[in-house]
């Protein structure tokens, strides 16, 4: 289904600066699948989530606002030492960015909350912030 | 609640006052440079500010600086993530460029896109937990 057309006069560069943020989100979770214990990568691979939730809301992208808030949401339990970092987590991380990803690049793809393979990875995540 | 308003344009500052005053012990500052010194001076005397309510486009230091420092000296005090100062940036500025530094490389907390009202404001205070909804 086509995307209506962008509200927002800042349609294009906000998919410009979004993929940007999420090639610096791919480098940042690459490492942290190396090094769970790194605190400074769990704290920017945070802040990342919590831009998109910030970026989606502001920019008409609610799908990816939500989306992206139920990542941090978990991501900040293991900032706070209630869970660890593990392989199969940041996975799934790295499987969201690049749902966002094909979002923003693909003419016409569908709300995330209309994608049964962002559904999945949600009820994934949501398993681990109950 | 205490409160830093980082404003340069006097009437928005004066705005701000306003609606803060109600809710919390305010202090003013007029450029970033300023505002981080009354960061830190009170975060070293064990009376942090709860909230900072910080506009970007200041001479000095511009608030995107003054937010990094922020984050910086709260590292640096070693205050956990839990306790850190809600920072609402107060701003013109509505790029995504803007958003993203602020949220990822800043750490702000909220961002407002002016003008604010006094509903605006007092909304994200409640949603952020500051207010209650009374």
């Amino acid at each position: 289904m086509a995307r209506p057309a962008h509200p927002d006069r800042h349609g294009d560069s906000f998919i410009h600066e979004a993929r940007e943020l999420l090639r610096e989100m791919h480098d940042i979770l690459h490492r942290l699948r190396r090094e769970p214990e790194n605190q400074d990568l769990l704290r920017q691979i945070c802040r990342a989530f919590r831009t998109i939730t910030a970026l989606g809301g502001m920019f008409h992208y609610e799908d990816l606002a939500h989306y992206a808030h139920a990542f941090r949401q978990v991501l900040e339990r293991a900032l706070d030492r209630e869970m660890a970092v593990t392989y199969e987590l940041v996975a799934l991380c790295q499987a969201s960015c690049r749902l966002f990803d094909s979002r923003l690049t693909t003419p016409d793809a569908s709300d995330l909350r209309r994608c049964a393979t962002a559904r999945d990875i949600l009820e994934e995540i949501h398993a681990w912030c109950p | 609640m205490r409160v830093l308003i980082v404003e340069d344009d006097p009437i928005s500052r004066e705005l701000l006052s306003r609606i803060l005053s109600p809710h919390g012990d305010c202090t003013l500052c007029v450029d970033g440079r300023e505002a981080v010194t009354a960061f830190r001076e009170a975060l070293e005397s064990g009376r942090p500010f709860h909230l900072v309510c910080l506009d970007i486009m200041m001479p000095e230091m511009d608030g995107q600086e003054a937010l990094r420092e922020i984050r910086r000296l709260e590292r640096d005090q070693g205050v956990p993530r839990s306790e850190e100062s809600t920072v609402i940036m107060t701003t013109a500025l509505d790029t995504p460029r803007d958003v993203i530094e602020a949220y990822y490389r800043g750490g702000c907390t909220s961002y407002l896109v002016k003008p604010i009202s006094q509903s605006k404001l007092l909304n994200v205070l409640q949603e952020l937990g500051l207010l209650s909804a009374d």
